[in-house]
């Protein structure tokens, strides 16, 4: 299918989808405050370019907004969601699940990546006063993928050296139609560079996946395969010439557009492939680096929170490891020696978790081995059946109704404002819940 | 925020090459964080038993602080902010400058730097050729500096940085828009505008092999690394001889991380594009005491004329040699503790604390443009250090007391007392040049036309240093 073809699909697609819940009715006219230049805090791409037009505190129309972008939007004015705690409320909550963390230790804070930096640096400091853990939901996947990155050594780049340079973008096991909305228009295919002046005409896209996906159709190369079959592609990419035994009909185009390519850019998403396929691509990435010949560049694609890089360089900066830390004494940090959920099942006794939001139920957000221990929930964002039980504590969106400094997926900070009329809705900050939590726990 | 509190300091040897103060006795006064006339109310007295003063130490090249640091904590276990400001102070140093960043990792430098305590920083911006190169093309030495004073204010740079001193494209359709390095300095040679100069050039490998006309319109930041060769090395000369001004790292033989730029990647390092025309490379290396590279750096050093403006860096020729300068102190102040590498290359050199203070304060803080930093007149911001030393004090003594200052005032703030932190955090600051540029100009430049950011996110806005300071309070 033509990237024609593909967009004419879409629209007609949209055109028949019942409506996505609006805050209110899109007009065109119908507004009193415009806000422009802002930026979402919805996944990582943190685009920087939305428009929201407001009449009497509600959004009337956006400009630029993806659907991730646009869910969370919604949510904010949802009328399902956990009305802020009165001050005495929250005080009394604050304080009764100060008393449950410390019933339980060790605690694990677990998805400070969907917060603020401000945020990410508070649940290390308390998970130091609980004697426990931070970490973000995909912390196996950044343990392997950095354990990688500094055994073969990382090539990597911003997202705007990849949109001046790459000649060829490969996503793989990663969609950027689902987690990324607009990657491929600011980032990686349709976007025009310095060197790329034509956008997707200069670029060709390829991806690897187990199923059909979203990203299909815009590729000029599709590789559906099962996880175990990573390696040999790979090796049948890294040695054209060789005899590797791997045989797929769009292998031969791909490997004369890599040739034909002097700057390669992967994206891959580290928990969904394996440690062999891993292994592979930072070798591969390292023998066409080494050479120098052309380049290639490695970029993890998280489906995660949209401050996980924010939540890396921190705990790169107080643990050493980006993947998170343990406060064994309760003095300097160390790196988890848990691997896996089970593993940190066994060891921590209770937990909080700051939500993401996008989707409330916890079984998407709480490991399954991990759902019997007492929790604290934060920022959740509407009433659910699963949170009942629970010590919920609502707080507000950042980057919607506060303020705060977010990474964007290649590490660069920004700040990101909330709506000023957003900001009175009552809702305290996840830093700020995070240290009441420290101090009712000293 | 400085501190109001007014203090004396009595009967220190006192080193300011400014003032041509050769250790003579003298007391110094400080008061609402400036060093000032004498006054007759103290509230704090410090005797400094004839212990040597002068002012903060001032590192002009370190590559620990910037864009990749992040990284490079995780691939070669380099320091972390809190470890990098905490050993600074230790040394009795209160500024550390980032040699460069681009205008992409502008925002991430400067929240790099401002997490920093302890020493205030500052970074220079680069100019990419790639944006700027028309202007040289056209010989239009104005629009150049109309655009450089805008990259330095938005950037809040306290000047340029020239990474590369040439452009080549790869592709050959873009090759009519490369430049040579013969076209870029004396493009460069010619501009008369003071708000933009020096240009900090970075000193890689090769850089010397070209002629540098008008030498006093640049700065050469780490010319340890760009000494590869005994014509680099009479050229560096020549160069400081005629005007030119340069900051030099002196390996210690220990390892480092080096910074380079390097199109082919190395072992299990650290590459990343950052808006630079080449890769940069991180890695750590041993740059041993017998590698022409570290002679170099020491032969210059022995052979310059006092007068030559060469400042001396605290982080190894390649910026990233963590804390070897008080080693670099003890030989160079103590001929008899010498490694055999260095005994005749140092024969016969006379550095005392005079020459050490010119060249580690004084220096450093001119390159930079620090006016106000660098020296202890009346006026100027009372960052002062006090080392353990007496003038029979030698050997691993002399190491000691450079690694552990006995004082230091940062701002009117007493960070260390007696040889030890005294548990106070001193004001810091990301110093920046104030300039009142237009920035309309910015748009027009091949990165902007096509940026995946808005301008007014490249903006150090003063909303985003109020909120680090707040969070390095928290963080404190």
């Amino acid at each position: 299918m033509s990237i024609n073809k593909f967009i004419k699909a879409s629209i007609q697609e949209e055109d028949q989808r019942p409506f996505a819940p609006s805050p209110r009715a899109e007009s065109f006219t119908d507004f009193d405050h415009a806000y422009h230049s802002m930026l979402c805090a919805g996944c990582s791409c943190l685009c920087d370019d939305i428009s929201y037009y407001m009449k009497e505190g509600q959004v009337t129309r956006t400009l630029n907004l993806c659907e991730v972008g646009w869910k969370r939007l919604c949510a904010v004015s949802a009328e399902d969601r956990v009305p802020p705690l009165s001050p005495s409320l929250l005080s009394d909550t604050v304080n009764h699940a100060a008393r449950l963390l410390q019933a339980h230790p060790p605690v694990l804070v677990l998805g400070a990546d969907n917060a603020d930096e401000a945020a990410i640096r508070k649940s290390f400091d308390l998970a130091g006063t609980f004697r426990g853990i931070s970490l973000p939901r995909s912390f196996s996947g950044i343990r392997r993928f950095y354990e990688r990155a500094r055994r073969f050594g990382w090539a990597t780049a911003l997202l705007d050296e990849v949109r001046d340079r790459a000649e060829s973008v490969i996503f793989w096991r990663a969609d950027p139609l689902v987690t990324h909305h607009r990657h491929l228009s600011r980032y990686s295919l349709f976007a025009r560079g310095r060197l790329t002046e034509r956008g997707n005409l200069d670029r060709n896209l390829a991806a690897v996946a187990s199923d059909e996906t979203v990203i299909e159709p815009l590729c000029q190369q599709f590789f559906q395969l099962s996880p175990d079959r990573d390696s040999a592609l790979i090796e049948a990419l890294a040695h054209p010439q060789g005899a590797s035994g791997f045989e797929h009909r769009d292998l031969p185009a791909l490997a004369r557009a890599l040739q034909g390519s002097s700057y390669v850019a992967l994206f891959v998403d580290p928990e969904k492939v394996t440690d062999e396929t891993l292994d592979a691509l930072f070798r591969w990435s390292a023998k066409l680096n080494t050479e120098g010949r052309k380049r290639m560049v490695i970029l993890p694609l998280w489906d995660a929170g949209p401050n996980i890089e924010g939540f890396c360089r921190v705990s790169l900066e107080k643990n050493a490891t980006p993947w998170g830390g343990t406060f064994a004494e309760a003095s300097a940090g160390s790196q988890p020696e848990e691997t896996s959920w089970e593993d940190l099942a066994g060891t921590v006794g209770s937990v909080i978790l700051i939500s993401s939001g996008v989707d409330p139920s916890l079984g998407g957000l709480l490991p399954e081995s991990l759902s019997e221990k007492p929790r604290v929930v934060i920022d959740p964002f509407k009433r659910t059946p699963a949170l009942n039980g629970q010590v919920v504590i609502p707080t507000a969106f950042p980057g919607l109704e506060s303020d705060g400094i977010f990474f964007r997926a290649d590490g660069l900070p920004f700040d990101v404002h909330g709506i000023e009329v957003w900001r009175n809705h009552g809702y305290p900050t996840v830093r700020d819940v995070l240290a009441d939590l420290m101090s009712e726990g000293r | 925020m400085t501190s109001s509190e007014k203090i004396l300091i009595k009967g220190a040897r006192v080193y300011d090459p400014s003032q041509e103060w050769r250790g003579e006795q003298r007391d110094l006064y400080v008061a609402g964080g400036r060093i000032t006339e004498p006054f007759k109310d103290p509230q704090h007295t410090i005797y400094a038993g004839e212990r040597p003063l002068m002012a903060g130490g001032i590192d002009p090249h370190c590559q620990l602080t910037g864009h990749g640091q992040a990284l490079t904590r995780m691939f070669v276990g380099s320091p972390s902010p809190d470890e990098i400001g905490r050993a600074y102070a230790r040394m009795g140093y209160v500024h550390v400058h980032q040699p460069f960043t681009t205008l992409l990792t502008a925002r991430l430098t400067r929240h790099a730097l401002r997490l920093i305590p302890f020493v205030d920083t500052s970074t220079c911006v680069s100019i990419d050729l790639r944006d700027m190169g028309q202007s040289i093309r056209a010989n239009q030495p104005a629009d150049f500096c109309s655009l450089a004073r805008a990259l330095i204010q938005l950037t809040g740079a306290v000047g340029l940085c020239l990474p590369f001193p040439y452009l080549r494209h790869q592709q050959r359709h873009y090759v009519q828009k490369n430049l040579s390095a013969k076209k870029v300095f004396s493009f460069l040679s010619q501009l008369e505008e003071p708000e933009v100069l020096p240009i900090h050039l970075w000193g890689l490998p090769g850089l010397l092999d070209n002629e540098i006309p008008n030498p006093g319109h640049f700065h050469i930041t780490g010319l340890g690394i760009a000494l590869d060769s005994d014509a680099a090395l009479e050229h560096a000369k020549q160069f400081l001889a005629e005007g030119g001004t340069a900051d030099l790292g002196l390996s210690t033989g220990q390892e480092q991380l080096v910074v380079s730029a390097d199109n082919t990647m190395h072992q299990a390092s650290l590459s990343l594009d950052l808006g630079l025309q080449t890769p940069l490379a991180f890695q750590t290396r041993s740059i041993p005491l017998d590698h022409a590279v570290t002679l170099a750096g020491w032969s210059l050093l022995r052979q310059v004329s006092p007068a030559c403006r060469l400042a001396l860096g605290a982080s190894g020729p390649a910026g990233g040699q963590f804390g070897g300068m008080p080693a670099v102190g003890r030989w160079l102040l103590d001929p008899h503790s010498r490694p055999r590498q260095l005994l005749e290359i140092l024969d016969g050199a006379p550095f005392d604390l005079y020459e050490w203070a010119r060249r580690t304060r004084l220096e450093p803080a001119r390159s930079i443009g620090l006016d106000d930093m660098g020296h202890l007149r009346t006026g100027a911001r009372a960052n002062l250090a006090v080392y353990d030393m007496q003038p029979d004090t030698n050997g691993e003594e002399t190491e000691e007391a450079f690694r552990d200052c006995w004082l230091l005032i940062k701002d009117g703030v007493l960070v260390r007392e007696d040889g030890a932190f005294t548990g106070r955090k001193p004001p810091v600051e990301t110093r920046s040049r104030k300039l009142d540029a237009d920035l309309s100009g910015l748009t027009q430049t091949d990165l902007l036309q096509n940026a995946s950011l808005r301008f007014e996110h490249l903006d150090v806005c003063p909303s985003a240093e109020e909120r680090a300071d707040g969070l390095q309070q928290r963080g404190n």
